[in-house]
């Protein structure tokens, strides 16, 4: 497999035409019929049977009626779909059992995609949140610091954001460590609560929640930036170049994939398994 | 480069919607104009028929016509790739606006954090400034053919910053004819306490752009201006923008109850294309000699991390917008919404007619309870103002697209383009409708984009609406791709055009 998001085998049923209003044509555009899904993004995963545009990657154009296999990434939506092929091959008896495999074309993606966030974390375990907290240094004033911080320099104001993360973390205590090393049998992993676009679909971590956790060495902004006196004309232009803003090494998770619950099917368990196999 | 069997295409497709679904497709409303002329309308559910499965939240919508063929539109929103790649898509169409189509060529994955873009006028050439994800660099793009396939290009990243709100033109006259200037207004944290900024990159179609920061606000701050600074330009090279100064703030962010207490509506003009020295010094304050007009001083609003029951979802936190006229750069209207008694936010429209200087002393329209302000003015002089307003209490709350229209500033006509439930769909992510839309004039024609629930029902949409995608108006169901199987409601994108104003 590849990089594609939509890979299928399928029939050449026209060259240098398309299916979709607003589409530029060329030598490379063909029209092409979906016979089998092997992976898909939903969107996609009703096109079997439908025909659709194929721009081609490769100078070689295949032949009306001959079947090949794309793997292939989205390009146009409309009244029909178009897609650019990253590569195409030819059906041979080496596909059979790709082409036999059955299954759901979407798990099959996204178990892809999955195992894909398994090999970026740097540390995945199972265990249970044992709770959830600020940050220190969110807490700022509240800290045994910033207390004394107080007293020297008023309270630094964060510029304020409709995309601000609002980080949290979870304390996780771990049952199983299944990739990577941790010093004891606790993980901190930081989170964002926000439910703003840029982070409503980051794992929202609670207490009691048992499940497996993929944790990603992530830098994140902590210190809040300390605004400078206003000032006019030249001056005003200096107080724009700004301190750099304080940063900190954490444990993250941010994407939907980094959490499973402990009683879901597949998903994860299935990729650890997959692994453990391998290093057998 | 050719588009293969569209008419052919229409009728099948046409023949197609005729089976279990009600033909989704209404015919182009006739409204009442100002003078009681009744004026085209079309409204265009835009997310396209091959499409029809998804449920996404595609709020916050954008739109760009180029004034070099205005059947040529781009429009965006929180809408991600489908195809779940490397690139989020813009909406496209050809035809002004009456079929639409996804593109995927803006280099974030899946969507975008924020995404606004402009034609410059020149070619097919699109401009757009954009939150990536996911990482929310503020990204400043450019693609030579907005039909294109591939990745538009990148001509400036940065960190630390927000809500990039993008103007383009192409210079008509003068030594600088042909040139294409880009204004992109964004709230630079890299510049606080005075963060109000104008990214402009003055000769935008060269090979190599150079975008300079010119940062607008010149007053004190209570730690940042806030998020909308919103860009204008006019033909003879007149550039003005508003935005708001927060001056004292109070209350917890987090905890949703910050309050901005006291605000100023500043407005900036240069008037050589943003190379005044300094840009966007050429209006001073009488009170303080300062540049930046303000229009209003001391004004209250929420600035929430998430929309709640009493505000139809929907997270507020102000929002500005300015026009100029296009046959006189010394007329310009600005709207602003603040906090009243009994209003979630007040719609607030004032007009002047001195470049700036002089802004008339009350409002030429006051509206309670609404946000996404857009105004856009023809060139037959008619001011034109977009906005969305709750209406109702509890489970009975709507949200109201409305498009009031005036030629003198006190006679405003209005024309609801869609009323629909405020609590359905429940919201995925703050923001649920979106911390802005957009209305663009084009000639005598106005076009915009809102973003509102896509439950299929024609009492909702009182001016009439096309659905590209699956629905059956009978039912008040939306439908898969199998024109069969329900689908749940979702907020969506509607395109509008009203012609002839």
């Amino acid at each position: 497999m590849t990089d594609a998001t939509f890979v299928f085998q399928g029939t050449v049923k026209r060259r240098r035409a398309g299916t979709v209003a607003h589409l530029p044509v060329d030598a490379r555009t063909l029209v092409v019929s979906v016979d089998h899904i092997l992976e898909a993004p939903a969107a996609l995963a009703q096109l079997s049977g439908h025909t659709i545009t194929v721009r081609v990657a490769g100078r070689r154009v295949p032949a009306v009626g001959q079947a090949m296999i794309f793997h292939a990434n989205g390009w146009i939506f409309g009244d029909s779909v178009a897609v650019q092929s990253v590569r195409e091959e030819a059906v041979r008896p080496t596909h059979a059992a790709l082409l036999s495999r059955g299954g759901d074309p979407i798990e099959h993606k996204r178990q892809r995609e999955i195992g894909a966030r398994f090999d970026l974390a740097d540390v995945v375990v199972s265990g249970r949140v044992r709770a959830v907290r600020l940050p220190e240094d969110a807490a700022g004033a509240g800290t045994r610091g910033g207390r004394a911080a107080a007293r020297v320099a008023p309270a630094p104001v964060r510029p304020t954001s409709e995309h601000d993360p609002h980080w949290r973390e979870a304390l996780v205590d771990v049952d199983e460590i299944h990739k990577g090393q941790l010093p004891g049998r606790q993980i901190v992993i930081t989170f964002p609560a926000s439910i703003d676009v840029r982070w409503y679909k980051a794992p929202k971590f609670q207490a009691g929640q048992r499940g497996t956790f993929l944790a990603h060495q992530t830098t994140i902004a902590t210190k809040d930036r300390r605004p400078r006196a206003s000032r006019r004309g030249a001056r005003a232009a200096r107080a724009a170049a700004v301190e750099p803003e304080a940063t900190k090494r954490v444990y993250a998770a941010l994407s939907p994939l980094d959490f499973q619950p402990q009683h879901e099917p597949g998903g994860l368990h299935a990729v650890i398994q997959a692994r453990r196999a391998v290093t057998r | 480069m050719r588009a293969t069997g569209t008419a052919k295409r229409k009728a099948t497709a046409s023949k197609r919607s005729t089976g279990r679904a009600r033909p989704a497709r209404a015919p182009r409303a006739r409204a009442r104009g100002i003078g009681a002329a009744p004026v085209a309308v079309q409204v265009v559910n835009i997310i396209p028929k091959s499409l029809s499965n998804e449920t996404a939240q595609d709020s916050e919508p954008h739109l760009t016509v180029n004034p070099a063929d205005p059947r040529q539109i781009v429009g965006t929103a929180f809408t991600p790739d489908p195809f779940g790649g490397a690139n989020a898509p813009i909406f496209l169409s050809s035809d002004g606006g009456t079929t639409w189509a996804l593109n995927a060529i803006v280099p974030s994955a899946p969507a975008t954090h924020d995404i606004t873009s402009a034609f410059s006028g020149t070619g097919k050439k699109l401009y757009a400034g954009i939150l990536k994800s996911p990482t929310s660099s503020l990204d400043f793009l450019r693609a030579i053919d907005f039909m294109a396939a591939g990745p538009m290009s990148l001509l400036k990243t940065r960190g630390n910053a927000d809500q990039p709100f993008t103007h383009a033109t192409t210079v008509k006259n003068g030594a600088d004819a042909g040139k294409e200037r880009v204004y992109i207004g964004d709230n630079d944290f890299a510049a606080v306490p005075q963060s109000a900024t104008i990214d402009q990159a003055l000769n935008a179609g060269a090979g190599a752009v150079t975008f300079t920061s010119v940062r607008i606000e010149k007053r004190t701050t209570a730690g940042q201006d806030g998020p909308q600074i919103r860009p204008v330009s006019h033909p003879d090279g007149t550039v003005y923008a508003v935005f708001y100064r927060w001056r004292a703030r109070t209350g917890n962010f987090q905890a949703n109850t910050l309050v901005v207490t006291s605000a100023d509506v500043v407005v900036v003009r240069d008037d050589k294309w943003g190379t005044g020295t300094p840009a966007f010094t050429a209006l001073k304050d009488p009170s303080d000699g300062l540049a930046g007009r303000r229009v209003a001083q001391g004004v209250s609003l929420p600035f929430m991390i998430a929309g709640t029951a009493a505000t139809g979802q929907q997270r507020l936190g102000g929002s500005v917008s300015i026009a100029v006229d296009p046959n006189d750069s010394a007329k310009v209207f600005v709207a602003w919404c603040d906090k009243q008694p009994n209003s979630i936010l007040t719609l607030h429209v004032r007009r002047s007619s001195d470049r700036g200087q002089n802004w008339s002393a009350s409002d030429l329209l006051t509206i309670n309870n609404s946000t996404n302000a857009a105004l856009a003015i023809t060139t037959a002089g008619t001011v034109a103002l977009l906005y969305q307003q709750l209406s109702g209490a509890g489970a009975a709350q709507r949200w109201v697209t409305h498009l009031r229209r005036t030629a003198d500033g006190v006679n405003w006509s209005d024309l609801v383009l869609a009323t629909v439930p405020a609590m359905t769909p429940p919201k995925l992510f703050d923001p649920y409708i979106g911390d802005y839309d957009h209305l663009v004039a084009v000639g005598k024609d106005l076009y915009g984009i809102f973003s509102a629930s896509n439950v299929p029902d024609r009492a909702n949409f009182p001016n009439g609406v096309t659905y590209l995608r699956n629905a059956n108006f009978t039912t008040h169901q939306l439908l898969r791709t199998d024109n069969t199987t329900p689908v749940a409601p979702s907020i969506d994108p509607f395109f509008f055009k009203v012609t002839g104003v």
